[in-house]
Protein backbone atom coordinates (compact mmCIF):
# COMPACT_ATOMS: atom_id res chain seq x y z
CA UNK A 1 0.00 0.00 0.00
CA UNK A 2 1.25 3.29 -0.68
CA UNK A 3 1.07 6.74 1.26
CA UNK A 4 -2.22 8.21 0.38
CA UNK A 5 -3.99 5.61 -1.58
CA UNK A 6 -7.36 5.60 -1.25
CA UNK A 7 -8.25 1.77 0.08
CA UNK A 8 -12.15 0.91 -0.50
CA UNK A 9 -13.54 -1.58 2.09
CA UNK A 10 -14.80 -4.65 1.43
CA UNK A 11 -17.01 -6.95 2.59
CA UNK A 12 -18.29 -10.12 3.63
CA UNK A 13 -21.15 -10.90 1.24
CA UNK A 14 -20.99 -12.33 -1.83
CA UNK A 15 -21.80 -9.51 -4.02
CA UNK A 16 -20.23 -8.99 -7.46
CA UNK A 17 -21.05 -5.18 -7.57
CA UNK A 18 -21.40 -5.18 -11.61
CA UNK A 19 -23.60 -2.60 -13.40
CA UNK A 20 -24.15 -4.85 -16.04
CA UNK A 21 -25.03 -8.89 -15.88
CA UNK A 22 -24.46 -10.97 -18.50
CA UNK A 23 -27.21 -12.70 -20.36
CA UNK A 24 -27.01 -16.47 -20.16
CA UNK A 25 -25.65 -18.37 -22.58
CA UNK A 26 -26.35 -22.46 -21.95
CA UNK A 27 -22.99 -24.36 -22.67
CA UNK A 28 -24.53 -28.18 -24.11
CA UNK A 29 -22.29 -31.15 -22.43
CA UNK A 30 -19.66 -32.78 -23.94
CA UNK A 31 -20.02 -36.62 -22.63
CA UNK A 32 -17.34 -39.74 -23.38
CA UNK A 33 -19.78 -42.11 -24.70
CA UNK A 34 -23.53 -41.37 -23.96
CA UNK A 35 -24.85 -39.47 -21.04
CA UNK A 36 -27.60 -42.14 -19.87
CA UNK A 37 -27.93 -44.11 -16.88
CA UNK A 38 -30.08 -47.40 -16.68
CA UNK A 39 -30.59 -48.95 -13.88
CA UNK A 40 -29.45 -46.68 -10.61
CA UNK A 41 -29.44 -48.39 -7.03
CA UNK A 42 -26.96 -45.73 -5.51
CA UNK A 43 -25.91 -42.80 -6.66
CA UNK A 44 -22.90 -41.88 -4.97
CA UNK A 45 -21.40 -37.95 -5.65
CA UNK A 46 -17.88 -37.41 -4.11
CA UNK A 47 -16.25 -33.66 -3.81
CA UNK A 48 -13.41 -32.22 -2.36
CA UNK A 49 -9.66 -32.73 -2.70
CA UNK A 50 -9.36 -35.09 0.63
CA UNK A 51 -12.32 -37.26 -0.04
CA UNK A 52 -11.97 -37.69 -3.92
CA UNK A 53 -7.85 -38.43 -2.85
CA UNK A 54 -9.52 -41.06 -0.08
CA UNK A 55 -12.07 -42.38 -2.97
CA UNK A 56 -9.83 -42.91 -5.42
CA UNK A 57 -7.18 -45.12 -3.84
CA UNK A 58 -10.02 -47.34 -1.09
CA UNK A 59 -12.84 -47.60 -3.19
CA UNK A 60 -12.49 -47.35 -7.29
CA UNK A 61 -8.61 -48.44 -7.21
CA UNK A 62 -7.70 -49.30 -10.75
CA UNK A 63 -11.38 -48.80 -12.14
CA UNK A 64 -11.70 -47.10 -15.17
CA UNK A 65 -14.50 -44.00 -15.45
CA UNK A 66 -17.57 -45.70 -17.52
CA UNK A 67 -18.62 -41.78 -18.50
CA UNK A 68 -16.88 -38.95 -18.62
CA UNK A 69 -18.08 -35.03 -18.92
CA UNK A 70 -15.08 -34.03 -20.88
CA UNK A 71 -16.46 -30.23 -20.34
CA UNK A 72 -17.66 -30.47 -17.14
CA UNK A 73 -14.74 -32.27 -14.69
CA UNK A 74 -17.08 -35.19 -14.05
CA UNK A 75 -16.11 -38.69 -13.88
CA UNK A 76 -18.29 -41.69 -13.65
CA UNK A 77 -17.62 -45.33 -12.24
CA UNK A 78 -19.75 -48.48 -12.10
CA UNK A 79 -19.82 -50.87 -8.90
CA UNK A 80 -21.82 -53.78 -9.52
CA UNK A 81 -23.68 -53.32 -11.68
CA UNK A 82 -26.35 -50.73 -10.23
CA UNK A 83 -23.99 -48.64 -7.73
CA UNK A 84 -22.27 -45.71 -9.11
CA UNK A 85 -19.83 -42.99 -7.83
CA UNK A 86 -19.92 -39.83 -9.39
CA UNK A 87 -16.46 -38.03 -8.58
CA UNK A 88 -16.27 -34.14 -9.12
CA UNK A 89 -12.82 -32.58 -10.02
CA UNK A 90 -11.69 -28.91 -10.35
CA UNK A 91 -14.13 -27.62 -13.41
CA UNK A 92 -14.77 -24.10 -14.22
CA UNK A 93 -17.34 -24.28 -17.18
CA UNK A 94 -20.60 -25.17 -15.41
CA UNK A 95 -21.89 -23.88 -11.87
CA UNK A 96 -23.56 -26.93 -9.64
CA UNK A 97 -27.03 -25.33 -10.69
CA UNK A 98 -25.93 -26.57 -14.34
CA UNK A 99 -24.42 -29.86 -13.33
CA UNK A 100 -27.60 -30.81 -11.43
CA UNK A 101 -29.95 -29.78 -14.81
CA UNK A 102 -27.29 -31.83 -16.94
CA UNK A 103 -27.67 -35.33 -14.51
CA UNK A 104 -31.36 -34.95 -12.82
CA UNK A 105 -32.95 -37.94 -14.79
CA UNK A 106 -30.02 -39.48 -12.79
CA UNK A 107 -30.90 -37.65 -9.72
CA UNK A 108 -34.60 -39.07 -10.18
CA UNK A 109 -33.55 -42.54 -11.12
CA UNK A 110 -32.13 -43.14 -8.59
CA UNK A 111 -33.20 -45.62 -5.06
CA UNK A 112 -30.67 -43.95 -3.10
CA UNK A 113 -28.30 -40.68 -3.46
CA UNK A 114 -25.45 -39.82 -1.63
CA UNK A 115 -23.19 -37.12 -1.43
CA UNK A 116 -19.95 -36.68 0.55
CA UNK A 117 -17.96 -33.60 0.99
CA UNK A 118 -15.12 -32.32 3.49
CA UNK A 119 -14.75 -28.89 4.69
CA UNK A 120 -11.55 -27.47 7.40
CA UNK A 121 -12.57 -29.10 11.10
CA UNK A 122 -11.40 -24.52 11.95
CA UNK A 123 -14.80 -24.14 10.24
CA UNK A 124 -17.06 -26.40 12.09
CA UNK A 125 -18.87 -24.83 14.68
CA UNK A 126 -20.50 -26.21 18.09
CA UNK A 127 -21.43 -24.32 21.27
CA UNK A 128 -20.58 -27.14 23.33
CA UNK A 129 -17.22 -28.05 21.50
CA UNK A 130 -14.35 -26.56 23.03
CA UNK A 131 -11.43 -28.77 21.70
CA UNK A 132 -12.39 -30.17 18.18
CA UNK A 133 -11.47 -33.97 17.67
CA UNK A 134 -9.03 -34.86 14.22
CA UNK A 135 -12.43 -35.91 12.25
CA UNK A 136 -15.95 -34.87 12.66
CA UNK A 137 -18.92 -36.22 10.66
CA UNK A 138 -22.00 -35.09 10.07
CA UNK A 139 -25.10 -35.81 7.81
CA UNK A 140 -28.21 -33.80 6.50
CA UNK A 141 -31.18 -35.39 5.14
CA UNK A 142 -34.57 -34.78 3.95
CA UNK A 143 -36.29 -38.33 4.30
CA UNK A 144 -34.22 -41.00 6.88
CA UNK A 145 -30.90 -40.66 8.72
CA UNK A 146 -30.28 -44.26 6.96
CA UNK A 147 -26.73 -44.78 8.31
CA UNK A 148 -27.08 -43.46 11.71
CA UNK A 149 -24.91 -40.58 11.24
CA UNK A 150 -25.25 -37.41 13.65
CA UNK A 151 -27.26 -34.15 12.33
CA UNK A 152 -25.39 -31.31 11.32
CA UNK A 153 -25.78 -28.53 14.15
CA UNK A 154 -26.91 -25.08 13.20
CA UNK A 155 -25.69 -23.11 12.41
CA UNK A 156 -23.26 -24.78 10.08
CA UNK A 157 -23.99 -24.90 6.49
CA UNK A 158 -22.67 -27.00 3.63
CA UNK A 159 -22.21 -25.64 -0.14
CA UNK A 160 -20.82 -27.20 -2.97
CA UNK A 161 -22.15 -29.85 -5.55
CA UNK A 162 -23.60 -32.22 -2.43
CA UNK A 163 -25.23 -29.32 -1.11
CA UNK A 164 -26.90 -28.86 -4.90
CA UNK A 165 -28.06 -32.40 -4.90
CA UNK A 166 -29.62 -32.27 -1.47
CA UNK A 167 -31.32 -28.59 -2.37
CA UNK A 168 -32.52 -30.49 -5.48
CA UNK A 169 -33.72 -33.47 -3.74
CA UNK A 170 -35.40 -31.80 -0.87
CA UNK A 171 -37.40 -29.38 -3.81
CA UNK A 172 -38.54 -32.45 -6.16
CA UNK A 173 -39.21 -34.49 -2.94
CA UNK A 174 -36.69 -37.42 -3.84
CA UNK A 175 -34.35 -38.99 -1.02
CA UNK A 176 -31.22 -37.62 -0.39
CA UNK A 177 -28.05 -38.24 2.38
CA UNK A 178 -25.26 -35.68 2.54
CA UNK A 179 -22.30 -36.46 4.53
CA UNK A 180 -19.52 -33.93 5.63
CA UNK A 181 -16.53 -34.63 7.23
CA UNK A 182 -14.78 -31.86 8.83
CA UNK A 183 -11.00 -32.50 9.09
CA UNK A 184 -7.55 -30.62 10.12
CA UNK A 185 -4.86 -30.67 7.38
CA UNK A 186 -3.00 -33.79 8.73
CA UNK A 187 -1.86 -35.95 6.48
CA UNK A 188 -4.51 -38.96 5.39
CA UNK A 189 -4.51 -41.66 7.69
CA UNK A 190 -5.76 -44.69 9.70
CA UNK A 191 -7.53 -42.21 12.45
CA UNK A 192 -8.91 -39.31 10.09
CA UNK A 193 -10.39 -41.75 6.66
CA UNK A 194 -11.72 -44.42 8.98
CA UNK A 195 -15.07 -43.26 10.06
CA UNK A 196 -15.26 -42.27 5.85
CA UNK A 197 -14.53 -45.67 4.85
CA UNK A 198 -16.79 -47.22 7.12
CA UNK A 199 -19.66 -45.15 6.07
CA UNK A 200 -19.12 -45.68 2.80
CA UNK A 201 -19.13 -49.63 3.48
CA UNK A 202 -22.65 -49.12 4.57
CA UNK A 203 -23.85 -47.26 1.67
CA UNK A 204 -23.03 -51.13 -0.37
CA UNK A 205 -19.46 -50.56 -1.56
CA UNK A 206 -16.43 -52.30 -1.32
CA UNK A 207 -13.27 -51.11 0.13
CA UNK A 208 -9.92 -52.40 -1.22
CA UNK A 209 -7.02 -53.80 0.73
CA UNK A 210 -4.15 -51.45 1.23
CA UNK A 211 -0.68 -52.18 1.11
CA UNK A 212 0.73 -51.68 4.65
CA UNK A 213 3.87 -50.50 2.78
CA UNK A 214 2.68 -46.97 1.44
CA UNK A 215 1.18 -44.52 2.98
CA UNK A 216 -0.48 -40.93 1.90
CA UNK A 217 0.14 -37.59 2.15
CA UNK A 218 -1.46 -35.08 0.59
CA UNK A 219 -2.54 -37.40 -1.98
CA UNK A 220 1.01 -37.80 -2.98
CA UNK A 221 2.48 -41.76 -2.69
CA UNK A 222 5.20 -42.12 -0.71
CA UNK A 223 6.89 -45.89 0.29
CA UNK A 224 7.92 -46.42 3.97
CA UNK A 225 11.38 -47.54 4.36
CA UNK A 226 11.41 -51.08 5.17
CA UNK A 227 13.43 -50.70 8.50
CA UNK A 228 13.50 -47.68 10.73
CA UNK A 229 17.40 -47.42 11.33
CA UNK A 230 17.63 -44.29 10.00
CA UNK A 231 14.39 -41.98 11.20
CA UNK B 1 -38.95 -22.05 -15.52
CA UNK B 2 -41.54 -24.53 -14.53
CA UNK B 3 -41.51 -25.93 -10.58
CA UNK B 4 -39.57 -22.46 -9.62
CA UNK B 5 -41.51 -22.07 -6.29
CA UNK B 6 -42.63 -25.92 -4.70
CA UNK B 7 -45.27 -26.59 -1.97
CA UNK B 8 -46.71 -29.13 0.21
CA UNK B 9 -50.28 -27.20 -0.44
CA UNK B 10 -51.13 -24.44 -2.99
CA UNK B 11 -49.49 -21.61 -2.72
CA UNK B 12 -51.84 -18.45 -2.42
CA UNK B 13 -49.90 -14.96 -2.61
CA UNK B 14 -52.76 -12.72 -3.75
CA UNK B 15 -53.02 -9.70 -2.55
CA UNK B 16 -49.87 -10.20 -0.29
CA UNK B 17 -46.44 -8.13 -0.18
CA UNK B 18 -43.53 -10.07 -1.27
CA UNK B 19 -39.96 -9.03 0.77
CA UNK B 20 -37.11 -9.63 -1.35
CA UNK B 21 -33.39 -9.24 0.29
CA UNK B 22 -30.64 -8.51 -2.35
CA UNK B 23 -26.90 -9.76 -1.46
CA UNK B 24 -24.80 -6.50 -0.12
CA UNK B 25 -22.87 -4.80 2.55
CA UNK B 26 -23.31 -6.74 5.84
CA UNK B 27 -25.73 -9.15 4.80
CA UNK B 28 -28.40 -6.42 6.71
CA UNK B 29 -31.27 -7.37 4.01
CA UNK B 30 -30.90 -10.96 4.63
CA UNK B 31 -30.67 -10.24 8.68
CA UNK B 32 -33.40 -7.81 8.24
CA UNK B 33 -35.91 -10.85 6.75
CA UNK B 34 -34.34 -13.13 9.05
CA UNK B 35 -36.23 -10.84 12.23
CA UNK B 36 -39.22 -10.26 9.85
CA UNK B 37 -39.56 -14.07 10.02
CA UNK B 38 -39.21 -14.74 13.42
CA UNK B 39 -41.40 -11.65 14.85
CA UNK B 40 -44.11 -11.89 12.50
CA UNK B 41 -44.23 -15.58 12.66
CA UNK B 42 -43.60 -16.34 8.60
CA UNK B 43 -43.84 -20.06 7.81
CA UNK B 44 -42.04 -21.60 5.39
CA UNK B 45 -44.59 -22.31 2.38
CA UNK B 46 -42.25 -23.57 -0.26
CA UNK B 47 -38.48 -24.16 -1.96
CA UNK B 48 -37.37 -22.42 -4.49
CA UNK B 49 -34.85 -24.06 -6.92
CA UNK B 50 -33.08 -22.60 -9.38
CA UNK B 51 -29.71 -23.35 -11.47
CA UNK B 52 -28.47 -20.13 -10.52
CA UNK B 53 -28.65 -20.47 -6.50
CA UNK B 54 -25.58 -20.96 -4.93
CA UNK B 55 -26.60 -23.86 -3.05
CA UNK B 56 -25.98 -24.40 0.54
CA UNK B 57 -27.97 -26.68 3.41
CA UNK B 58 -27.97 -26.60 6.94
CA UNK B 59 -30.29 -27.35 9.72
CA UNK B 60 -33.56 -24.86 10.15
CA UNK B 61 -31.74 -21.53 11.33
CA UNK B 62 -35.04 -20.28 13.53
CA UNK B 63 -35.52 -24.10 15.45
CA UNK B 64 -33.30 -25.55 18.04
CA UNK B 65 -32.87 -29.31 17.29
CA UNK B 66 -35.41 -29.49 14.41
CA UNK B 67 -33.84 -31.95 11.54
CA UNK B 68 -36.06 -29.86 8.99
CA UNK B 69 -33.42 -28.90 6.73
CA UNK B 70 -33.10 -25.50 5.12
CA UNK B 71 -31.78 -24.99 1.41
CA UNK B 72 -30.05 -21.03 0.28
CA UNK B 73 -33.67 -19.68 -1.00
CA UNK B 74 -37.09 -20.18 0.33
CA UNK B 75 -40.58 -18.28 1.10
CA UNK B 76 -42.02 -17.52 3.85
CA UNK B 77 -45.39 -16.39 4.49
CA UNK B 78 -48.03 -15.37 6.69
CA UNK B 79 -51.85 -15.66 5.55
CA UNK B 80 -53.18 -13.57 8.55
CA UNK B 81 -50.81 -10.18 7.86
CA UNK B 82 -50.92 -10.95 4.44
CA UNK B 83 -46.55 -10.89 4.50
CA UNK B 84 -44.26 -13.17 2.37
CA UNK B 85 -40.95 -13.23 2.12
CA UNK B 86 -38.21 -14.63 -0.13
CA UNK B 87 -35.34 -16.10 2.16
CA UNK B 88 -31.56 -16.39 -0.19
CA UNK B 89 -28.84 -17.28 2.43
CA UNK B 90 -26.35 -17.69 -0.17
CA UNK B 91 -26.07 -15.53 -3.25
CA UNK B 92 -26.51 -16.16 -7.33
CA UNK B 93 -24.09 -17.54 -9.95
CA UNK B 94 -22.86 -14.46 -11.95
CA UNK B 95 -23.61 -15.93 -15.58
CA UNK B 96 -27.24 -16.66 -14.38
CA UNK B 97 -28.19 -13.58 -12.11
CA UNK B 98 -30.58 -12.01 -15.00
CA UNK B 99 -31.52 -15.56 -15.62
CA UNK B 100 -32.69 -16.04 -12.32
CA UNK B 101 -34.89 -12.48 -11.93
CA UNK B 102 -36.55 -13.07 -14.88
CA UNK B 103 -37.51 -17.05 -13.87
CA UNK B 104 -38.68 -15.24 -10.91
CA UNK B 105 -40.78 -12.53 -12.36
CA UNK B 106 -42.15 -14.89 -14.42
CA UNK B 107 -43.02 -17.48 -11.55
CA UNK B 108 -44.49 -14.82 -9.31
CA UNK B 109 -46.62 -13.48 -12.54
CA UNK B 110 -49.40 -16.20 -11.67
CA UNK B 111 -49.65 -14.32 -8.50
CA UNK B 112 -51.65 -11.20 -7.67
CA UNK B 113 -48.77 -9.50 -5.50
CA UNK B 114 -50.33 -6.03 -4.03
CA UNK B 115 -46.23 -5.18 -3.85
CA UNK B 116 -42.66 -5.93 -3.74
CA UNK B 117 -40.39 -4.42 -1.31
CA UNK B 118 -36.54 -5.25 -2.32
CA UNK B 119 -34.24 -4.65 0.49
CA UNK B 120 -30.95 -3.23 -0.09
CA UNK B 121 -27.48 -1.87 1.38
CA UNK B 122 -24.84 0.04 0.13
CA UNK B 123 -21.12 1.47 1.09
CA UNK B 124 -21.86 4.49 3.34
CA UNK B 125 -18.55 5.72 2.22
CA UNK B 126 -20.33 6.43 -1.10
CA UNK B 127 -22.49 9.02 0.58
CA UNK B 128 -21.20 12.87 -0.30
CA UNK B 129 -23.37 14.14 2.86
CA UNK B 130 -22.63 12.16 6.28
CA UNK B 131 -25.75 12.21 8.28
CA UNK B 132 -27.76 10.47 10.42
CA UNK B 133 -30.66 9.42 7.96
CA UNK B 134 -29.28 6.45 5.30
CA UNK B 135 -31.71 6.01 4.17
CA UNK B 136 -32.81 5.87 0.49
CA UNK B 137 -35.64 4.24 -1.64
CA UNK B 138 -36.48 4.27 -5.93
CA UNK B 139 -40.15 3.21 -6.39
CA UNK B 140 -43.06 3.04 -9.06
CA UNK B 141 -45.26 2.56 -6.36
CA UNK B 142 -46.37 6.24 -5.93
CA UNK B 143 -45.06 6.00 -2.02
CA UNK B 144 -43.42 9.07 -1.84
CA UNK B 145 -45.62 11.08 0.32
CA UNK B 146 -45.16 7.71 2.66
CA UNK B 147 -41.56 7.45 2.31
CA UNK B 148 -41.13 11.36 2.96
CA UNK B 149 -43.15 10.86 6.15
CA UNK B 150 -40.52 8.19 7.16
CA UNK B 151 -37.79 10.23 6.74
CA UNK B 152 -36.63 8.06 3.55
CA UNK B 153 -35.17 10.33 0.63
CA UNK B 154 -35.68 9.56 -2.75
CA UNK B 155 -32.18 7.73 -5.16
CA UNK B 156 -31.27 9.95 -7.58
CA UNK B 157 -30.46 8.47 -11.25
CA UNK B 158 -26.71 9.04 -12.93
CA UNK B 159 -26.72 10.45 -15.68
CA UNK B 160 -27.33 7.46 -18.08
CA UNK B 161 -30.65 7.61 -16.47
CA UNK B 162 -29.73 4.89 -14.30
CA UNK B 163 -29.49 3.43 -10.58
CA UNK B 164 -26.62 2.57 -9.22
CA UNK B 165 -25.48 1.59 -5.71
CA UNK B 166 -22.35 0.91 -5.08
CA UNK B 167 -22.67 -2.74 -2.87
CA UNK B 168 -25.80 -3.37 -3.36
CA UNK B 169 -25.09 -6.61 -5.36
CA UNK B 170 -28.05 -7.62 -8.17
CA UNK B 171 -30.35 -5.12 -6.08
CA UNK B 172 -30.60 -2.79 -8.82
CA UNK B 173 -31.38 -5.01 -11.56
CA UNK B 174 -33.68 -6.78 -9.53
CA UNK B 175 -35.38 -3.61 -8.94
CA UNK B 176 -35.67 -2.96 -12.90
CA UNK B 177 -36.84 -6.39 -13.84
CA UNK B 178 -39.29 -6.87 -11.35
CA UNK B 179 -40.49 -2.90 -12.01
CA UNK B 180 -41.25 -4.08 -15.45
CA UNK B 181 -44.76 -6.19 -13.98
CA UNK B 182 -45.21 -5.15 -10.21
CA UNK B 183 -45.74 -2.45 -7.77
CA UNK B 184 -41.97 -2.08 -6.54
CA UNK B 185 -39.68 -0.16 -4.23
CA UNK B 186 -36.47 -0.36 -3.45
CA UNK B 187 -35.10 0.43 0.31
CA UNK B 188 -31.49 1.20 0.31
CA UNK B 189 -29.31 1.88 3.76
CA UNK B 190 -26.18 2.78 3.12
CA UNK B 191 -23.99 1.14 6.02
CA UNK B 192 -20.60 0.30 7.32
CA UNK B 193 -19.02 -3.39 6.93
CA UNK B 194 -18.65 -4.51 10.63
CA UNK B 195 -21.38 -5.93 12.85
CA UNK B 196 -24.33 -4.72 10.94
CA UNK B 197 -27.50 -6.38 13.71
CA UNK B 198 -28.13 -2.52 14.53
CA UNK B 199 -28.52 -1.80 10.95
CA UNK B 200 -30.67 -4.63 10.60
CA UNK B 201 -33.18 -3.53 13.16
CA UNK B 202 -32.78 -0.25 12.02
CA UNK B 203 -34.01 -1.83 8.24
CA UNK B 204 -36.61 -4.16 9.95
CA UNK B 205 -37.74 -1.08 11.38
CA UNK B 206 -38.25 1.29 8.72
CA UNK B 207 -39.72 -1.42 6.62
CA UNK B 208 -42.41 -2.34 9.20
CA UNK B 209 -43.23 1.20 8.92
CA UNK B 210 -43.22 1.30 4.91
CA UNK B 211 -45.38 -1.93 4.99
CA UNK B 212 -47.79 -0.64 8.14
CA UNK B 213 -47.17 -3.22 10.16
CA UNK B 214 -47.43 -2.83 13.56
CA UNK B 215 -44.47 -3.83 16.17
CA UNK B 216 -42.68 -2.85 19.34
CA UNK B 217 -38.80 -3.03 19.92
CA UNK B 218 -39.84 -5.73 23.11
CA UNK B 219 -41.63 -7.46 20.30
CA UNK B 220 -38.68 -8.55 18.31
CA UNK B 221 -37.58 -11.51 17.97
CA UNK B 222 -34.10 -12.43 17.69
CA UNK B 223 -33.61 -15.86 15.39
CA UNK B 224 -31.68 -18.95 17.30
CA UNK B 225 -29.01 -19.23 14.53
CA UNK B 226 -27.88 -15.57 15.18
CA UNK B 227 -25.55 -17.23 18.54
CA UNK B 228 -23.18 -17.63 16.17
CA UNK B 229 -22.52 -14.83 14.14
CA UNK B 230 -19.13 -13.74 15.02
CA UNK B 231 -18.09 -17.79 15.62
CA UNK B 232 -18.33 -20.36 18.15
CA UNK B 233 -16.87 -20.50 21.60
CA UNK B 234 -13.14 -20.10 21.57
CA UNK B 235 -10.58 -23.04 22.06
CA UNK B 236 -9.39 -23.60 26.00
CA UNK B 237 -5.85 -23.87 24.67
CA UNK B 238 -5.41 -20.15 24.10
CA UNK B 239 -5.73 -19.71 27.90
Amino acid sequence: MLFGEIVEPSTRALIYDEEEYPNYTKVEPVWDGDSTLKNINTLLFIESNKITTLIKKFVIGDEKPIKKLNNGGLKVYNFAGDKYIVLVEEQTTYCNGEIIEILKDWISNAKSVYTVTSDSISSYQNNDMHEKPEVVLRSLTNKSNTLGCINLEIPNLVTGLGASVLSYCKHFDLSCELFVVYMDNSPLDSRNTGPVLEMVKKMGFSVLFVDPKHRFISGAKIPTMSSNLYI
Amino acid sequence: MTNFFKSSEPLDLNEHTLIIPGVSVGNVPQFSVDLLITTFDLKKVATIWHPGIVSSVGNDPFTPDSTEICTACELYSNKESKISAIQLRSTLEFKLVKNFIEDLKSALGGFKLKKIVILASGFDYELHTVSSNKFFYVSNDGVDKLMKDNGVKALENDANEKYYIHGDGFGCILFSILSEKFKTTILVKYVSEGDNIPDAFSMFEKLCRIIDLKFSMESIQIPYSWKNVFGGPPPLGIF
